[in-house]
């Protein structure tokens, strides 16, 4: 047969196909769960919760890597590194201790050493500044001259005799993580492992570049094994793991799924259309939705989360079942009406079908989740993009689809006859309906909440028994729950900070935290600093008490120079923040002072949390501190968001119904064009509550879509249903519909992903109800009565 | 490693301890090469020192004692037991050292000047005299009454901290070693009650350098 295109469909075709073009050369998918962070006029914890998931903190990997001997995995291990530092996805590397840190320090420092005497300079500098303070400390002086490490104290003991800079040096090496250094290497604690920290360039979460980084990681190991000639293990922990493996897994589940539900739609096809073609025609409006709402997105995102696109391509497939609707009512049209007629005569019907599912979700596009308005103005694009092509383009499609097969005919009428019951009061529809209304009462009170986010996604049990076993072997920080100072300035940040590390202390010595770490053991505020010089200096005769404290116990007179000069010149300025930020220790503030918007975050980072309630009672009272648990705070976050979402459920179902008011103008067709939706929503939550599903926010947002489909049926069978044969054919394409997208969406419910799963049983079950539900509008519309009353 | 086998070797060649009645001692090598020929093949070394360091900031020397302990081929611990407990331990090329004033040990492996301590012994004890020519002037000096010789450091890096050192032994081993610091600062280490061959057993072993150590295995 030849198919002769006219302009308009040429138009859209070479549309589809250059738009098709361009998706393909630009998508770049993500899967950023800060998209799924609130953000805008939000909390500032929250502002900082979403930018902790993509710090650095997040996009650092530890590599833990085993020959047969230490010697040989330090060997493999540096090897390593040098492979990635010339990686260009990785930021850093560092096996060990780098000398510049060490040096650095000393350049910082030493020339300020007198600003970090102590955290309470005003009492404790007198007290160490006291005769037999000082005869003690050139007893400990002279004992550190007698052993080897002499030279290190050699150099510096005749410019600081008070032993200030090794304060420093204390408290910074104090506050490592507990990993074990051979000749300045990180092992693990068991000391079998190499140990080696990487940062990632790209977000944890960019699977489009850590997916080809993790496996460059293992080739290089794979690499050194052979040139080596050892066997290497290799264990890794980070993000970008978990985020690359579930991200694979959906993608498989999606695979998998797109090739069942599309065999399963084209049986359906073949079933009731009895044509591929068909098949294709119906589907190219929803197509062009995709690809405009994609187009759109990229130009104005620049890239997508897949969670985005997934649920964005499932709202805008509501838009398949207006071209099956018109299909159906075009090939099953009486008096051979034209394609463009049956799309007039359909037109008030389909657009407000799109208009009230636009409705049902545009809520979504004012919540503080940049993830959730991405998928609203996806959905909106993309179904008034599908519309338009159904209203313009498909009319001359239409003509190109074959005629249904008699067997459609046949169905349709069966189906008029069983759905417009002639006088039957639909009692098989009508009775499950009232049950659930009921049951809904109890069901209520039993529906379970899970708003952990982390159960969205199934975690594959032996890469998370190794990011265990590796983070056993280096104890690293609780990277969950720390504590945050909030201040709206660096100086009162990093005071507050100051204090709250003064009051961890007691939980250090009694074993409630096995560490901390804490910008204070780098940066005191300015305050602070100058409050230690100004303590110093005011002690009387201060050089002379030393020396004569120094000599009691054999030190020259004149050794200390040096020290009688720092005190009488001009001091330093301050340390602040920009001086480290400046220096090669540097990177070690990225995971301590993370700037806000309007504010600065300082964190102290916890290790061997006894009790969190302890530290949270041990910082009680200090202002803008808080002790952050980003689980727990995501979960309260997700858990409002929810309610809100719920909420917003009844707001969309109170507007759609002012729509189908405004449009019908009457109670009763409006009401009915309703019911099937509100009955979905009512058997599903039933069903939930009494299944003992744990529902989360994805069952609620597929329930907006769900709904949006239900009330759908509700205006094509209240538009189009005016006797048994319109009934029939309208009930034809409901059945078209429900089944294809029961196939497409339905099939998730097998999927391995508890995210996809919870779309899946949503959509697939909710579009069956709401398929079941449909004819009871003409209950409410008292159709059938008149009906059998005219017949 | 080769530190400690040469040092191990070096001071085997010095010979058994001074007074020792059994074997006639050795007579006092008369060429570097014969001093050097003589370190080969110890077990190990432990001696006493007793240390005096001549130091501008103090008006007296200041005195430690302490034991030395060498494990072939690159093990050595030096342990300062008065004033105070301290040690430098050398596990290859690991370096650290350990005070009372703090349980964590300081690694100072990549420690520049701790580099240059440790580096100098190293090469010296390693008895690997190309190594030891290439690293430093060497001098000696052998007479009936005993052996000198003097190491001054060629690298310039190096003797901005170290000036040089001077060993001195009579027919044993090592009696004395002198180290002349560039800020003009000085010890002078005497050996005492050096044992050669000695057989470390492996709980000294792990005394000396802890429960997961590598030295003394074969």
């Amino acid at each position: 047969m030849r198919i002769s295109l006219k302009p308009r469909s040429l138009a859209l075709l070479a549309g589809i196909a250059g738009m098709a073009v361009f998706c393909s050369l630009q998508m770049q998918l993500e899967s950023n769960v800060t998209k799924f962070m609130p953000d805008g006029g939000g909390s500032e914890l929250a502002a900082l919760s979403r930018q902790l998931a993509d710090s650095e903190l997040t996009r650092t990997m530890i590599l833990a890597i085993r020959g047969p001997s230490l010697p040989i995995s330090l060997e493999a291990g540096e090897a390593l590194a040098a492979r990635l530092r010339e990686n260009d996805e990785v930021k850093w590397v560092r096996n060990g201790v780098d000398p510049m840190e060490i040096e650095s320090l000393y350049e910082l420092y030493f020339p300020r050493r007198h600003y970090f005497l102590s955290d309470d300079p005003e009492h404790e500098i007198p007290l160490r500044l006291s005769t037999p303070a000082l005869v003690e400390r050139a007893r400990a002086l002279k004992r550190e001259l007698a052993s080897p490490g002499a030279f290190l104290f050699k150099r510096i003991a005749a410019a600081d005799p008070l032993g200030a800079f090794a304060d420093v040096v204390s408290r910074v090496r104090d506050e490592r993580p507990t990993l074990r250094l051979e000749g300045n290497r990180f092992v693990s604690l068991d000391g079998d492992y190499a140990i080696l920290m990487l940062a990632t360039r790209a977000s944890a979460f960019d699977h489009g570049r850590q997916v080809p980084l993790l496996a460059e990681i293992r080739r290089d190991v794979d690499d050194l094994s052979r040139e080596l000639e050892v066997p290497l293990t290799l264990e890794q922990s980070g993000t970008n793991r978990f985020a690359a493996d579930a991200q694979s897994a959906i993608r498989g589940d999606v695979y998998v799924v797109c090739g069942l539900s599309f065999l399963g739609v084209a049986l359906v096809f073949m079933t009731l259309v009895g044509s591929l073609r068909a098949f294709v025609i119906v589907f190219l409006p929803t197509l062009t939705g995709i690809l405009v709402a994609i187009s759109v997105g990229l130009i104005f995102f620049g890239g997508f989360d897949g969670l985005t696109l997934a649920f964005g391509t499932v709202l805008i497939g509501v838009a398949t079942d207006y071209s099956v609707h018109a299909l159906v009512h075009h090939r099953l049209a009486t008096g051979g009406e034209t394609a463009s007629a049956t799309l007039r005569r359909l037109r008030p019907t389909l657009f407000y079908g799109a208009i009230t599912t636009i409705a049902s979700f545009v809520g979504l596009a004012f919540t503080s989740f940049p993830a959730f308005r991405e998928i609203s103005t996806f959905s909106i694009v993309g179904l008034a993009a599908s519309l338009a092509t159904t209203f313009f383009v498909l009319p001359e499609l239409l003509d190109l689809a074959p005629p249904l097969p008699r067997r459609a005919r046949r169905m349709a009428e069966r189906l008029g006859g069983l759905g417009h019951g002639v006088g039957r009061p639909l009692l098989w529809q009508g009775v499950p309906a009232a049950l659930c209304v009921v049951l809904f009462v109890f069901a209520v009170p039993r529906i379970r909440w899970v708003d952990d986010m982390s159960a969205w996604t199934r975690i594959d049990p032996e890469l998370l028994a190794e990011d265990q076993r590796v983070r056993s072997r280096v104890t690293p920080f609780d990277t969950s729950r720390f504590v945050v100072v909030l201040a709206d300035d660096e100086q009162t940040a990093i005071a507050m900070n100051s204090r709250v590390r003064e009051r961890l202390e007691p939980l250090l010595d009694d074993g409630g935290l096995t560490g901390v770490r804490s910008l204070h053991a780098l940066l005191w505020s300015e305050d602070l600093q100058r409050r230690n010089l100004r303590a110093l200096l005011a002690e009387e005769d201060l050089y002379p008490r030393v020396v004569a404290a120094f000599a009691k116990e054999g030190f020259q007179a004149d050794a200390f120079e040096p020290f009688g000069e720092a005190l009488a010149s001009e001091p330093p300025a301050p340390l602040t923040l920009a001086d480290l930020r400046d220096s090669s220790l540097g990177p070690l503030l990225s995971s301590m002072v993370i700037p806000l918007d309007r504010q600065l975050a300082v964190i102290t980072h916890l290790r061997g949390i006894e009790s969190i309630s302890r530290v949270a009672q041990a910082l009680d009272g200090l202002e803008g501190v808080r002790v952050f648990e980003q689980r727990a705070f995501l979960n309260d976050v997700y858990a409002e968001f929810r309610s809100t979402t719920a909420e917003q459920i009844v707001v969309g179902s109170l507007l759609v119904a002012a729509i189908l008011l405004a449009r019908y103008r009457r109670l009763r067709p409006a009401l009915a064009a309703l019911l099937p939706s509100i009955l979905v929503a009512l058997t599903l939550i039933d069903g939930f509550a009494f299944l003992g599903t744990g529902l989360n926010l994805l069952h609620v947002m597929t329930l907006i879509m769900v709904l949006g489909m239900g009330v759908d049926y509700g205006i094509f069978i209240v538009d189009t249903a005016h006797g048994r044969t319109d009934f029939g054919v309208t009930f034809l394409s409901l059945l078209v519909s429900c089944l294809t997208t029961f196939l497409v969406f339905g099939t998730l419910a097998v999927a391995s992903q508890p995210v996809l799963r919870a779309v899946g049983t949503t959509a697939g079950v909710g579009i069956l109800l709401a398929f079941f539900y449909s004819p009871l509008a003409l209950l409410v519309l008292g159709r059938p009565g008149e009906e059998a009353r005219r017949a | 490693m080769r530190l400690a086998a040469s040092f191990a070797t070096w001071i085997l060649a010095m010979g058994a301890a001074a007074g020792a009645d059994v074997p006639a001692p050795p007579a006092v090598p008369a060429t570097l090469e014969e001093l050097m020929g003589r370190m080969a093949g110890t077990t190990g070394i432990v001696a006493t020192f007793e240390e005096h360091k001549h130091l501008a900031l103090l008006e007296e020397p200041v005195e430690s004692r302490g034991r030395l302990a060498f494990v072939p081929p690159s093990c050595m611990v030096w342990n300062v037991r008065s004033p105070g407990e301290s040690s430098l331990v050398i596990e290859g090329e690991r370096v650290r050292f350990r005070d009372e004033t703090s349980p964590q040990a300081l690694d100072l492996s990549d420690n520049p000047i701790a580099r240059h301590f440790v580096d100098g012994f190293m090469v010296l004890f390693n008895g690997d005299l190309s190594a030891m020519r290439e690293q430093y002037a060497l001098e000696f000096r052998g007479r009936d009454d005993g052996w000198r010789l003097a190491l001054t450091p060629r690298s310039a890096r190096v003797r901005s901290v170290i000036a040089s050192i001077v060993l001195e032994g009579r027919s044993g081993p090592i009696d004395r070693m002198e180290i002349f610091e560039a800020d003009g600062d000085r010890t002078v280490t005497e050996f005492a009650a050096v044992e050669v061959d000695h057989r470390f057993d492996p709980d000294e072993l792990r005394e000396l350098f802890g429960p997961r150590t590598s030295c003394g295995s074969p």
